[in-house]
């Protein structure tokens, strides 16, 4: 092996929790002296851009946030209590099927498998035959959360008869401009340098960045510079042609942000009312009650918007402000020495509440294809990163795709919704749903089967038919397991902490 | 209860009966009513005696008791592949059913090593000795396989990490053919109807071009909902009678030949498969209790049947039991498995050829994704579709890691080893090379067989040195670093040591079969 220079700087140029959790990530995770070099350690500069974060916004994760905060070395209280947040078991959609039933999109799997068949192919089986009890109702989550308790945290599930119990997970909603306050008060103290400013030009050359100038006169150079801005602005210095536009599957293009009181007692699921152009979501917090209301433009006017979240909040809104989505992503997030990481690599729709984990899928790529050495020659990893990043990021596209084409409600922003496109991707795991229940996975996939499973089954998709397999156990003994489920979650359910003293 | 399906199955040999006694296994006489059609006077292809471990999941599934399967197949255990001549002349790697080292605070291992390999001030300077013991020191499946040596694997405690006890897993070495009579006999005892007699023409319906009959020489017929094509080679349902093309891949993998020739026992029972590289091919050495299975796989332009049979012949170390057997075949697979309503499982569907024993592995999977998307009486072709995605990638990914051998082979010795190092590869095992070229990246797939450390193997035991070492890797101390790589060999040193020979393992469990001769 010869021995040129590792990467000795890199820039983060961005804004919010994009940026602050990149600086940190990267400063702890590859910042440190190294035995192998008598060079000092590769330095990360925060440039932090003018912030887009609202007093009012709330951050929505995935229970694999867990993962990243552990990475970094965060306790889950600690994040929780600083950031004003609560842990959330998912989804409660309210109006989306047209009529007055709830969907339900949570964190846990339903029930438990036989004789290694998973339960969704006995549950269908059993709905075939006229069972009317939901799927969600044979998850521990479904069970907590109506009885307004929550999960103990980080604690398995012991002691199901039937064998192994699927299992419980939750993920949090936390405060945005609370939470970044403490994720950049830990960069800072990790080593990150800091910079406020603003980007006055890019100098490029041979599809790479040469510097940076900064409005206030100073100039950038760093060896790679990371692109954490939210909406591209340095890497479409490099390209601006490489943004698809996802609007004709998602036509929400502004939406309300405000606040409302803390609700009592706290649910804990998130509530998402379909309105008849855009819907309403209500993200419960520890001190406030975080309020979206995403819309198309050329169906509702923002004073329309605003009365009707009025009305829906009983006249409580604090603070409405209007903001613009556009939503898409990056075909090539890398390119030359540029990586854009987060809402500038791919930014998504805000139904359930993914572009944290868009962050978090490109930060772990990019931390696994980190570049050994700064010559410039970054094919290998480019290729693998761009790859990788845009797979998973359409199949979060179409699971949040899913719950719009499948709607069932008749104003035409609706119809507009369920007339789109169907991606194949997305129409192959519909398509073998419907006939049987199962779901394709492809390579890159942030969600396995059950999830799709139960995410079909809320948006009202009903298999033409059920797995043989489920023949095999007696009708019975399926009723009999069913059963010590449904008491078996319910048991658990009574001795969960109660969320409104517990938060 | 749903109505029954009716499946019938032709082809009675390792696929067939492997069919048959899994769908009997799992799927019951509640759900599917099973008839399986051989022909006594049709040979089976059947030198696939080495299998990966995921047979033992299977069997498992079956509730097949190891040890009575164990002394009905005549079977040793596998712990690996010993390739001979594939890296520098003269060196031998071992591919093994198990990982190289554990993980150090959160790094791939092989980094580890790497990155003390590429340095050796960095080395000195936390006391590792001047030469760093090979990667394969660090692979405790490796050094049981050098040491001759054998036990079960520890269980996993699901923890973080799993102890290096139970970093290995094995498989076995049997006789195909007992394996295929002892399945029979297990799928009779559960309801399969066999039928002797040879197909004399297979029925469509005219409208649907489904499969509606077998129709036998003795004026029988058999009709089913779901045919199951196990006749091997003539793909009689799939390709014959269907008309599904077969899609040649022989550009890159140019042998076409095998003879097959076994050998008196091998008394040391050795816990490997062998592959050793020839000018114009690879010979294998099976150890089974009873002989030992031996071919050569060749490219038949390069040198004629006689000239493979007497080169294998002479490379014998036990006298041969029996008359060379030439094999003729094309690496490729059919354009689906699935079609209409016939599922092609095993030879009938593709070929690879067995370097690393794939053959068994790639019938398996073919039941296992069968039983999966099982369907009922009525046709639903989004399962046969997902059937048929989930295949092809199984074949492709296999296909790839066999095309690596011969892509990184360094012989110039025939013009079949200077071919295979300048063609053109496919463009995902292209990049899986170039990244592990450049940085030692492996990646994980969700579909397909190889896990990281058999591409490890194979890369490292070929020669393939990456440029540079991935820079998460470097951030660890290399104190401890150094300290995880000294205590893991030592405890792979230790384990060994205690382990009993694979030969006294065998015995322990077959006395009979092993017991007579002791080895010199």
């Amino acid at each position: 092996m010869n021995k040129p220079a590792p990467i000795r700087s890199v820039a983060v140029i961005g804004r919010d929790s994009d940026a602050w959790l990149t600086a940190l990530l990267l400063q702890r995770s590859l910042a440190k002296q190294t035995q192998e070099n008598s060079e000092p350690p590769m330095s990360v500069t925060l440039v932090e851009l003018p912030s887009h974060t609202l007093p009012q916004d709330v951050i929505t994760t995935l229970p694999t946030q867990r993962l990243l905060h552990q990475l970094l070395g965060l306790p889950e209280n600690n994040v929780l209590q600083s950031s004003g947040g609560v842990p959330s078991l998912g989804y409660h959609y309210a109006g989306w099927g047209g009529d007055s039933s709830g969907r339900f999109q949570l964190y846990d799997n339903a029930g438990a498998s036989i004789d290694r068949l998973p339960f969704f192919h006995y549950w269908n089986r059993a709905r075939q035959r006229g069972l009317n009890t939901a799927l969600h109702e044979f998850s521990l989550a479904a069970a907590v959360a109506r009885r307004g308790k929550t999960l103990r945290l980080n604690d398995d599930i012991h002691g199901f008869a039937g064998g192994a119990f699927s299992g419980t997970n939750y993920a949090y909603n936390l405060s945005a401009p609370a939470y970044l306050k403490g994720i950049a008060l830990l960069a800072l103290d990790a080593g990150v340098r800091h910079i406020v400013a603003e980007i006055a030009s890019v100098d490029t050359g041979d599809g790479s960045i040469e510097s940076v100038q900064l409005n206030g006169g100073q100039t950038m150079h760093a060896d790679l510079y990371i692109d954490a801005s939210g909406t591209g602005e340095l890497i479409d210095r490099l390209n601006k042609g490489n943004f698809e536009r996802w609007n004709h599957w998602f036509p929400c293009d502004r939406a309300l942000v405000a606040n409302i009181p803390r609700l009592r007692p706290l649910p804990a699921l998130n509530r998402i009312s379909a309105l008849p152009s855009g819907w309403l979501g209500l993200y419960p917090l520890a001190a406030r009650t975080g309020v979206l209301l995403p819309f198309h433009s050329e169906s509702a006017s923002p004073e329309q918007i605003l009365q009707t979240a009025q009305k829906m909040t009983d006249g409580q809104l604090q603070q409405p402000q209007l903001r613009t989505l556009n939503t898409g992503v990056r075909s090539t997030p890398w390119q030359g020495n540029c990586i854009a990481v987060g809402g500038s690599a791919a930014s998504l729709d805000p139904i359930k509440g993914l572009q944290m984990q868009v962050l978090h899928t490109s930060l772990s790529y990019l931390l696994s294809l980190f570049p050994a050495h700064n010559h410039g020659d970054y094919d290998v990893e480019r290729e693998l990163y761009n790859h990788r990043f845009y797979k998973h990021v359409e199949r979060l596209r179409d699971f949040q795709l899913a719950g719009y084409l499948l709607n069932q409600r008749a104003e035409p922003f609706w119809r507009q919704c369920a007339e789109a496109p169907v991606p194949p991707s997305l129409a192959d795991k519909i398509e073998l749903f419907k006939a049987r229940g199962n779901v394709p996975l492809q390579e890159h996939e942030p969600f396995d089967e059950p999830t799709w499973q139960s995410l079909f089954t809320g948006c009202g998709l009903i298999p033409e038919s059920y797995h043989p397999l489920a023949d095999q156990v007696p009708d019975a003994q399926q009723i009999e397991f069913f059963q010590e489920i449904l008491h078996f979650v319910a048991a658990q359910a009574k001795q969960m902490p109660d969320l409104e003293s517990q938060w | 209860m749903a109505e029954k399906i009716k499946i019938a199955i032709v082809g009675g040999g390792t696929a067939g009966w492997m069919t048959a006694a899994a769908l009997a296994g799992i799927a019951t006489d509640k759900v599917c009513e099973l008839i399986l059609v051989e022909s006594e006077a049709i040979g089976t292809v059947g030198v696939g005696e080495a299998t990966i471990p995921a047979i033992k999941e299977f069997n498992d599934r079956l509730g097949i008791p190891e040890a009575e399967m164990l002394q009905q197949t005549k079977a040793t255990f596998k712990l690996g592949i010993e390739f001979r001549g594939w890296g520098k002349p003269d060196t031998s790697y071992i591919h093994p059913f198990g990982t190289f080292g554990q993980p150090v605070a959160g790094t791939d291992f092989h980094q580890q090593w790497l990155r003390f390999l590429s340095s050796s001030s960095l080395r000195e300077s936390v006391g590792l000795p001047r030469d760093l013991p090979p990667l394969e020191a660090y692979s405790l499946a490796v050094q049981m396989c050098r040491a001759g040596k054998f036990a079960f694997p520890q269980a996993s405690d699901r923890s973080a990490i799993d102890p290096i006890e139970s970093s290995f897993a094995y498989a076995y070495h049997f006789d195909a053919g007992l394996y295929a009579r002892y399945l029979r006999r297990y799928a009779e005892q559960r309801g399969v109807q066999r039928i002797e007699g040879r197909i004399q023409h297979v029925s469509q319906n005219p409208h649907s071009g489904d499969i509606q009959a077998l129709h036998l020489e003795s004026g029988q017929q058999v009709r089913a909902d779901y045919f199951i094509d196990s006749s091997g080679f003539r793909s009689l349902l799939l390709g014959q009678t269907l008309g599904v093309k077969y899609q040649s891949w022989n550009h890159w993998l140019p042998c076409d030949s095998a003879v097959a020739m076994p050998s008196a026992r091998d008394a040391v029972l050795p816990p490997v498969t062998r592959s050793t590289a020839q000018a114009a091919g690879w010979q294998w050495r099976i150890p089974l209790q009873h002989r030992c299975g031996n071919g050569f796989v060749y490219q038949s332009s390069l040198i004629n049947d006689d000239e493979a049979s007497d080169s294998l012949a002479a490379s014998l170390k036990t006298p041969a039991i029996g008359d060379p057997r030439i094999i003729r075949f094309e690496a490729g697979k059919r354009a689906c498995s699935w079609y209409k309503n016939c599922i092609a499982v095993g030879l009938s569907a593709g070929f690879l050829e067995p370097l690393e024993s794939t053959s068994i592995y790639l019938i398996q999977i073919a039941i296992v994704n069968f039983l999966k998307l099982l369907p009922g009486t009525t046709p639903q072709p989004q399962l046969a579709r997902e059937f048929n995605r989930l295949l092809d990638l199984e074949y492709e990914r296999a296909r790839d890691f066999i095309i690596l051998h011969y892509h990184l082979n360094p012989r110039t010795d025939s013009e079949l080893w200077r071919y295979c190092q300048s063609m053109s590869i496919p463009d995902a095992l292209r990049l899986r090379i170039d990244a592990f070229r450049k940085r030692g990246h492996i990646e994980q797939y969700r579909h397909g067989l190889f896990a990281p450390p058999s591409w490890l193997s194979v890369f490292a035991g070929q020669g393939v040195t990456p440029a540079r070492v991935e820079p998460l890797a470097t951030q660890v101390d290399p104190h401890k670093a150094a300290q995880a790589l000294s205590t893991q060999a030592q405890t792979i040193r230790q384990c060994v040591a205690t382990m009993p020979s694979s030969r006294e393992f065998i015995q322990g469990l077959c006395p009979e079969s092993v017991a007579e001769e002791m080895p010199a």
